[in-house]
């Protein structure tokens, strides 16, 4: 093995070593809000997804997370909002306008 | 001679008899003599009538509105009998002036397609009406951001169901019921308007409370119910969700005011 061949394994090893066991292509998952709810409530997703809420009500409601990590401006009928999830852990949420409105996402390494 | 003469006597007997009845006492209340048990039974409701009501000496902003319990006919365009709810004092509103003593309606008149309309539209405008006096009044941050939401939300319907009125060329026809929101909805505003601060505060949140829980009770056992067209239907079916949520609001809220969160 010359040392050219070592250097190219070498990086490999490295470029692998830094993927995460579970990792997998980023999806996009979609949250509706009708209803005065959120659908799904629960949500799961992985570092990395990005989440999409849709307001289908005909009503305005927005999307934030209880801990600021995320606030939406007011999503009148049809609008869209769009968070990455970028740390794990449970995070629950909230519309603004309306407290009651809640739902949350587990978010997993 | 009695028989030549039978006319004057028989004035003469006639006037006695007369005299007789005229000289009998009068019954001062004009009525016909009663046995005991409806002498007891009146003396019972007159104690009942004089004992001060709680209404009257409720220091809370009491807000009369039919019970929630409805009798549904299965004819769509006939009445629907609903039971006055008594006036019960507004735990939170202590420092509220007292309500005027009011009784309402017992039924809310035709129900069909046009009055639901107008139901709906008068209690989209009453809480609209009870947010435009917060700015002036509300002493608390959330109150007033409640306020706002429920002008923004009440607003919403309102136009939601002038387009479909339009689109489906029904006007709104009032019935007893759309008109009786009415004029609570000015009794109301009356009380309101004469607090400020926290007392304000209070009174309106419980009125809130009472307000949204009315609407989604009219909602669930007539509007709802009662619509014929379906896209009327749906669209109530939708608006109940808000409605809802309002009041799911409203009582945390007034959990919030009680607690002087």
């Amino acid at each position: 093995m010359t040392l050219r061949q070592v250097a190219a394994f070498a990086g490999v090893l490295a470029c692998v070593a830094r993927v995460p066991p579970h990792s997998r292509t980023p999806r996009v998952e979609y949250v509706s809000i009708r209803g005065f709810a959120f659908a799904p409530a629960e949500l799961d997703v992985v570092v990395g997804d990005t989440v999409v809420w849709t307001n289908t009500d005909q009503f305005v409601h927005t999307t934030a997370a209880d801990s600021a990590a995320w606030s939406s401006p007011e999503l009148r009928t049809g609008e869209r909002f769009m968070w990455i999830a970028r740390g794990t852990g449970q995070l629950s949420y909230h519309c603004a306008a309306h407290p009651k409105m809640r739902g949350s996402i587990v978010v997993h390494p | 001679m009695l028989a030549r003469r039978p006319l004057p006597l028989l004035v003469l007997a006639s006037s006695f008899i007369t005299g007789c009845v005229l000289l009998k006492p009068i019954d001062p209340s004009g009525m016909s003599p009663r046995t005991e048990s409806e002498e007891a039974r009146d003396t019972a409701q007159n104690q009942a009538e004089s004992a001060p009501a709680p209404v009257e000496v409720a220091p809370a902003p009491v807000i009369t509105m039919p019970a929630p319990t409805t009798t549904v006919s299965p004819n769509p365009t006939d009445t629907i009998a609903m039971p006055v709810a008594a006036a019960t004092p507004a735990p939170v509103a202590r420092e509220a002036a007292p309500a005027p003593a009011r009784a309402r309606r017992h039924d809310l008149g035709t129900v069909n397609d046009a009055t639901i309309s107008a139901m709906v539209l008068a209690s989209n405008y009453t809480d609209i009406s009870y947010a435009q006096l917060v700015p002036a009044r509300a002493l608390r941050q959330d109150v007033r951001e409640f306020s706002r939401r429920m002008l923004t939300d009440h607003t919403t319907v309102n136009q939601l169901v002038r387009d479909l009125l339009a689109k489906l060329d029904i006007g709104p026809v009032d019935n007893i019921a759309s008109l009786d929101m009415r004029d609570e909805s000015s009794e109301n505003r009356d009380i309101l308007r004469e607090l400020s601060g926290a007392a304000f505060d209070s009174a309106y949140v419980e009125n809130e409370v009472r307000y949204h829980q009315k609407f989604l009770a009219s909602l669930d056992d007539v509007m709802i119910p009662r619509a014929r067209n379906a896209e009327l239907r749906t669209l109530l079916s939708n608006v109940r969700p808000a409605v809802a949520a309002h009041l799911a609001h409203a009582e945390q809220l007034r959990a919030n005011v009680l607690a002087r969160k």
